[in-house]
């Protein structure tokens, strides 16, 4: 059995923003690390003012990827979409191995996409 | 067991040491009752120690149906499997018979492992490949004898998939060759009938500790009539026929003894028993949909392996921190670690880092199998209600790539 710190083992067990928000599917950004089973699927919705008012996640992973998700949709909402975690953050805030920071690319990956998808879908209406 | 420690099912690892079984050993470990040398049988020490060696190789061929005569003290099943597989080919190759050997890619690692010394030293190796659901067949094993085939090992049932080869068949089909035919029997002694004699085995590898015994004793019988010759691993002081030098321990000897004679006294009423537990807990997960089975509805009763699909192995590994199972692929890196049982049966590599092996003993309670369900229920419904894998499992109704047809598939809360 593997160590996992506190802080993936927290969000391990208690994921924030977990599932696809309904009706929100066209919004999606996807990462995949195939040969560690790892894939990754964010959702995001952009209101006005370039504020990002709903998160979500899906992940088939190891703990330590979804605690990546859960905690990059957290730091996400909180800033409303401004600063986006990246996988180093994500790295040093949850203290993941270091073969873990590859999945947490993957979670950057989606993440990131997701939210640029959110903006793209935001202009073409407005 | 303390309280809070997990529920034991990895028995395929090892088993408890059965209570009589200490009772037994205890007496050998005393300082003047238990101190003869078993091979110093000039005083009543060594002859005491010598009588219940002797009474011990008794129990064990008794197991498997083997004559006493035959019975060689090893370590355990690892030096018996390196024992049988260089120790008979070498023999073979050193005497012009022959460099060839065939086995299977199921085999286990004690077993695997010599096989490529064995090609470093010149042999030829021929591995088997086992069908999808990880069963051979006689008619396989027959067509890959060739005039210089010196030896034949397979396993009698397999160690994650608890698949049984079909012994007694090919032993048959190989009476007219000169080929030996080592098996490994660590996993089915005990747990299913094996007979030596009636089937007509060369070699058999037996550890103490996979059969409520302690770990650190096993044996390798030998044929004894005709005789079968091997080239010893160790030189020494002439024991166990000059094939297994070293002063004997007693006190293991004894207790595995005394396991093999309590698993012969009970081995069809906890086969059937096992057999009870084992579906209870096949039925109990395939109720939760998408889950497979590895192997074969008809192997070994105390070893079920299953495929989860739509989580990640290792996610699922620490939900499970309540059950001591075996992982297919305890590792991120599914190149790295996959199981190569599940790898040869063409399990996806996906479906292969997902699986488990849940194996039982006489030990095993129902209330056990019951709570092993439930924890991996919660588990699989926590883990799957945010898999992209699950959604779209539930949404086509498919399984995943790779699902042999025909073992177990269930997809979407079938009964297995
Ligand atoms: C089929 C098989 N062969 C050999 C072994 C090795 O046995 P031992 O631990 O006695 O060396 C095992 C157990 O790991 C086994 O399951």
């Amino acid at each position: 059995m593997r160590q996992y710190s506190p802080q993936v083992w927290e969000h391990f067990r208690h994921p924030r923003n977990a599932g696809i928000p309904v009706g929100s599917t066209e919004c999606v950004g996807r990462g995949c690390a195939a040969e560690a089973g790892v894939e990754v699927e964010f959702v995001a919705v952009m209101g006005q003012g370039d504020i990002l008012t709903a998160v979500g996640w899906e992940c088939l992973g190891c703990p330590q990827s979804i605690a990546s998700c859960s905690w990059a949709s957290e730091r996400a909402r909180q800033s409303g979409g401004v600063n986006l975690p990246s996988a180093l953050d994500m790295q040093r805030a949850l203290g993941l191995t270091s073969d873990a920071l590859s999945r947490a690319l993957v979670v950057e990956d989606a993440l990131h996409a997701a939210v640029a998808d959110a903006r793209k879908r935001r202009d073409e209406v407005t | 067991m303390t309280a809070d420690w997990p529920i034991y099912l990895d028995h395929a690892a090892t088993t408890p040491l059965d209570p009589q079984v200490l009772e037994a050993m205890l007496p050998w470990m005393q300082s003047m009752r238990g101190l003869g040398n078993p091979s110093s049988t000039g005083h009543c020490y060594g002859q005491h120690a010598a009588t219940a060696v002797e009474e011990a190789r008794e129990a064990v061929a008794a197991l498997v149906h083997a004559e006493p005569a035959g019975v060689v003290w090893t370590s355990g099943a690892t030096e018996a499997d390196n024992l049988a597989v260089l120790g008979a080919a070498r023999f073979a190759g050193q005497r012009g018979r022959g460099r060839h050997v065939v086995s299977c890619r199921t085999e286990h690692k004690a077993v695997l492992e010599p096989l490529k010394q064995l090609e470093r030293e010149g042999f030829e190796v021929t591995l088997l490949q086992p069908a999808a659901d990880g069963s051979l067949t006689v008619e396989q094993v027959l067509q890959a004898l060739r005039d210089d085939t010196v030896l034949v090992s397979l396993m009698h049932a397999n160690n994650e998939t608890g698949v049984v080869h079909p012994i007694a068949a090919i032993a048959e089909g190989l009476r007219d060759h000169a080929a030996v035919l080592h098996v490994d029997a660590a996993q089915s002694a005990g747990r299913l009938p094996v007979d030596v004699r009636g089937w007509g085995v060369d070699l058999l590898s037996l550890s103490a500790h996979k059969l409520h015994g302690p770990k650190g004793v096993g044996a390798l019988y030998v044929r004894s009539r005709p005789r079968l010759r091997l080239e010893p691993l160790m030189f020494g002081g002439g024991q166990e026929r000059g094939y297994r030098p070293g002063t004997l321990a007693t006190h293991q000897i004894v207790g595995f003894g005394k396991a093999c004679a309590v698993a012969a006294a009970g081995l069809d009423a906890d086969a059937a028993r096992l057999v009870d537990l084992r579906d209870r807990l096949w039925s109990g997960l395939a109720r939760q949909g998408g889950v497979q089975r590895n192997g074969r509805l008809d192997g070994a009763p105390h070893i079920l392996n299953v495929a989860f699909v739509g989580v990640h192995g290792e996610a699922l590994e620490a939900e499970l921190q309540g059950l001591a199972i075996s992982a297919g692929a305890a590792c991120s890196s599914a190149e790295a670690m996959t199981s190569h049982v599940l790898r040869a049966m063409g399990v996806a590599d996906d479906l292969a880092q997902s699986s488990f092996r849940f194996s039982l003993a006489r030990t095993t309670t129902t209330s056990e199998v019951d709570r092993a369900v439930a924890q991996t229920a919660d588990a699989l419904e926590r883990l799957r209600a945010f898999s992209p894998a699950w959604r779209r499992y539930c949404e086509t109704g498919a399984p995943m790539q790779g699902g042999a047809p025909g073992n177990g598939f269930s997809p979407g809360g079938s009964k297995g």
